[in-house]
């Protein structure tokens, strides 16, 4: 069994603390319990296997000098994922410009899924659920694709995603639930013999 | 969803009523994660360390200097006069 196993993410927290820079292990249990969370929404997020890695990493450098400011109100794991979002977002301001899009976009943003490539597309019936749920994430553009993770992938609250994202409550709300009609309609495609179809044309 | 990350995921959301099958996979996601990310995560805190380390001495030295050579000065040219 792995060190730290059965300590809480409070009690490691906690230990991480009160070790601060002379014993590493108390953090990496933690990193160890929340990697695989956090490459997959990095991943899905930026829509990067290599970036996902390296990004990832920069999430759990910056909670490791930021554990001393956390003060434990929210959970651990919630905290990580604000960072994690961030840093996420961040990543695609710098390199993309900009990542959301006005509401009347949205057609654009469509636009922007039938470019995705066909070859990932092919590749979608011999994966696993998980594979396919990230390659049909993928296919997905980023109005759509990020509120869906905020929100049914960590969790966030309309309000914060509407805060993270800087756009109203009402958008976030409707793209959230478009985001959900897509998504079940494209994992659905994707497992027939037909594979994953053509994107649905956002009005 | 996988050994790698045991807890749970967040508490469903409470006030969406079309959150089923596949939606309810998005919360759990995760993916398997390379032996070696934990070694790559704890190098960079290392070296981050060392450059905070490193920071940190190239600011007090000078300081440390400057403050020994006003102390050494003092004593040579504002002490006490000996009888």
């Amino acid at each position: 069994m792995a060190p730290f196993e059965r300590e809480s993410d409070d009690e490691l927290v906690a230990l991480a603390k009160a070790a601060g820079s002379r014993d590493a292990r108390p953090f990496e249990a933690l990193v160890r319990r929340h990697q695989g969370h956090v490459v997959a929404n990095c991943r899905v997020l930026t829509r990067s296997s290599a970036d996902a890695d390296d990004l990832a990493q920069e999430v759990f450098v910056k909670a490791f000098f930021g554990l001393r400011r956390f003060e434990g109100r929210a959970q651990f794991r919630t905290w990580l994922q604000r960072i994690k979002v961030n840093h996420c977002l961040n990543h695609l301001r710098r390199t993309r410009g900009a990542i959301m899009v006005d509401v009347d976009d949205l057609a654009e943003a469509g636009h922007e899924a039938i470019q995705t490539p066909a070859a990932a597309e092919r590749e979608l019936e011999a994966r696993s659920d998980r594979e396919r749920i990230v390659l049909v994430l993928d296919s997905m553009p980023d109005t759509l694709r990020i509120p869906l993770m905020l929100r049914d992938g960590d969790g966030h609250s309309y309000d914060e995603i509407a805060a993270t994202l800087g756009i109203g409550l009402s958008a976030v709300k409707m793209r959230i639930k478009r985001a959900r009609e897509e998504f079940r309609a494209r994992f659905t495609r994707a497992g027939s013999p037909e594979g994953l179809p053509a994107p649905v044309e956002t009005p | 969803m996988t050994p790698d990350d045991p807890t749970p995921g967040p508490p469903p959301a409470t006030d969406d009523a079309d959150t089923g099958e596949p939606i309810g996979e998005l919360r759990g996601l995760s993916l398997t994660v390379d032996e070696r990310f934990r070694g790559r995560v704890r190098g960079r805190i290392e070296r981050r360390l060392l450059a905070g380390d490193l920071a940190g001495l190239l600011w007090t030295s000078p300081v440390l200097v400057a403050i020994e050579f006003l102390r050494v000065s003092f004593e040579l040219f504002g002490g006490r006069k000996r009888p």
